[in-house]
């Protein structure tokens, strides 16, 4: 298991600045996420790590060993690709085999552990699959053989670039946790690209958010989604309501309403807070100690499946609120338990 | 479909099908009727001249449009394939030089390179190489009609290899390239396979375009037996006004390009469905 560290890395596309000196460690036998928007270098900083891209300064290790000027083949890692690309000309047992062959290890080796790792991600019947091409296979399976063919060349570090983004949703969800399982049984250091948050919350141990070339915030899962560092990971880590207001005086005005305000920001601040940590009340109720309230107008309610999404008018602006009941429009009070409001200043975000 | 739809789209189709059966269909059907006559006969009597005079200059026609078409794709498989995964610019646009260079101007300069007291034998024999008194000769035989059309051609296998190649999806490569493979193993196993369809394609076009040489094999041939066949029909025609055998020479022609255009339409139409 091998630990990756990568110090003030920096890479330019002509004047875009893709990677602005990005240090990070990731784990030894840890799954990392690397989670942020397009264009954030998210896949830029993978394949940094891969060798598939040059870095123009900075480091890359692995343990003590430097492997910024090394090409990919000797590095010892293996990626999952996007679009898996198997190569179509060759069956699912070709695929799996070909790091094996330009390894030159023995046939009868190769069968036995090309046949072990299709076992380890559960492809179905062996006979079935091994002599099939890619495309007779759905995308679950293929992404299976793309990760069979990753593992089975033992890879120092596993990279995956959001190996489920082409898949449907249900397939999504149950590869998550084969993906989790196959890379805790495996023990393997593995860096996962991803921009969907609940992907990256769900599958790792450690969540790095990045935004225009940097890290925002690294952490647990459960740290970047409760105490998110800047309003940006506030925004990109859930369904967020976010509000400019002003702080003086310790009040924090926010939609033309005052709240008390004990927090470190001063001036113009973005307040953010989620859907689904609203209670909704009737203006009538009695106010509660420990809570932010602000009042507003409940102009539409849309039914969600598992909840229904409130659209209530605040000022100027609209927030959205999260419940399980359906609501009539008019006055509305919404209720936000105190420590779920982020404030943030213009220098944090 | 509606019939608005299908009477717009056959306007669509008419004038690239006028041009194919203006230019091909219509030539064809005459040569092939005339390459039956003779004086205003009915005979088999050109096809047995053809046969009795130019079965040689055939085979000796398909032999070098065989072994310059393996040169070609052989060349520029390896070379599209390098400039594919490295990409040299400049590399790429010398090689495509050529494309614009006419065929008799190519055939010139061949003439100035590989004459027995040419620009190559001079310089091999500055360096003791060869002695220019008694100089081999790589122009006025097969070698040379080779060497020159597989210079010539190289450009458009270039251009048409480097198109197939650059349609295979890079992470294809990266894939290859993550497990060790050298650039030559990228080539033999990914590229090539995933290519092959249009490098079939290529080829076709290229043979087509080699058998039907006349410039080159003019001005770098022995200009004698064997010739190839393009020679043979200018001869036929200019020298002995011989349409009907000039034609049965250009039936037989056209049946070899036949041939290979056959290979290219299964080839595109099992590509579509």
């Amino acid at each position: 298991m091998v630990e990756v560290r990568v110090e003030n890395v920096r890479k330019t596309y002509g004047r875009v600045e893709v990677l602005r000196g990005v240090s990070l460690n990731f784990r030894s036998g840890a799954l990392t996420a690397i989670l942020g928007p397009s264009g954030c270098g998210k896949t830029t900083l993978l394949r940094s790590i891969a060798g598939f891209i040059a870095v123009d300064s900075g480091r890359i290790l692995f343990d003590a060993e430097e492997v910024s000027g090394l090409p990919p083949q000797r590095r010892g890692t293996a990626m999952v690709f996007q679009n898996y690309a198997l190569w179509p000309h060759m069956t699912v047992f070709e695929n799996v085999a070909y790091g094996l062959r330009l390894q030159k290890v023995p046939a009868d080796e190769i069968r036995r552990r090309v046949l072990k790792v299709l076992e380890l991600v559960e492809i179905g019947s062996l006979a079935d699959v091994e002599s099939r091409k890619p495309s007779a296979l759905s995308g679950g399976q293929q992404q299976r053989v793309a990760l069979a063919r990753a593992l089975v060349v033992e890879p120092k570090v596993l990279l995956m670039d959001e190996p489920l983004s082409n898949l449907d949703a249900k397939v999504r969800q149950r590869l998550r946790v084969e993906l989790r399982r196959l890379q805790k049984q495996v023990g393997i250091t593995a860096i996962y690209v991803t921009h969907d948050q609940e992907e990256a919350l769900a599958l790792a141990d450690t969540v790095v958010l990045m935004d225009q070339g940097m890290i925002v915030q690294a952490g647990t899962p459960q740290d970047i989604y409760l105490k998110p560092a800047t309003a940006f990971a506030a925004e990109f880590l859930g369904v967020s309501n976010q509000l400019e207001g002003d702080v003086s005086d310790g009040k924090l005005v926010v939609a033309g309403q005052s709240i008390p305000y004990t927090g470190a920001a001063r001036g113009r601040v973005t307040v953010i807070f989620r859907a689904s940590d609203i209670q909704m009340e009737e203006p009538s109720a009695p106010p509660r100690g420990g809570t932010v309230v602000l009042t507003g107008v409940l102009e539409e309610s849309l039914f969600l499946g598992a909840h229904y999404r409130h659209y209530v008018r605040l000022g100027d602006g609209m927030v959205m609120a999260d419940s399980p009941d359906l609501r009539r429009p008019g006055p509305v009070r919404l209720v936000l338990p105190a420590d779920k409001v982020q404030v943030y200043g213009e220098h944090k975000t | 479909m509606r019939p608005s739809l299908r009477i717009a789209s056959l306007i669509i189709a008419l004038p690239p099908l006028a041009i194919v059966v203006w230019l091909f269909f219509i030539p064809f059907l005459s040569s092939a009727h005339l390459s039956f006559l003779r004086e205003d006969q009915w005979t088999l009597r050109n096809y047995s001249l053809v046969w009795r005079l130019y079965r040689y200059d055939i085979l000796y026609t398909l032999w070098i449009a065989f072994v310059s078409l393996a040169a070609v794709l052989l060349i520029a498989v390896l070379l599209c394939g390098y400039l594919r995964i490295t990409t040299n610019k400049p590399v790429e646009f010398l090689f495509k030089i050529p494309l614009f260079i006419p065929f008799v101007v190519v055939g010139h300069a061949m003439r100035v390179l590989l004459a027995p007291k040419g620009t190559l034998n001079s310089v091999l024999s500055q360096i003791g190489l060869i002695n220019l008194n008694d100089p081999p000769s790589i122009a006025f035989g097969w070698m040379g009609i080779a060497v020159s059309l597989i210079w010539k051609n190289l450009a458009l296998a270039v251009l048409l290899v480097l198109g197939a190649y650059r349609s295979v999806d890079e992470t294809y490569l990266e894939a290859a390239r993550n497990f060790g493979a050298s650039t030559f193993r990228q080539i033999r196993d990914i590229l090539l396979p995933m290519s092959a369809a249009s490098l079939a394609v290529a080829g076709a076009f290229l043979f087509t375009s080699m058998l039907a040489s006349f410039s080159v094999p003019l001005m770098i041939g022995s200009g004698e037996p064997p010739q190839m066949v393009m020679i043979d029909v200018y001869y036929r025609i200019n020298y002995q006004g011989d349409y009907g055998t000039a034609n049965a020479l250009g039936v037989v022609s056209y049946l070899l390009a036949m041939g290979v255009a056959g290979y290219y339409l299964r080839t595109i139409t099992q590509k579509e469905t």
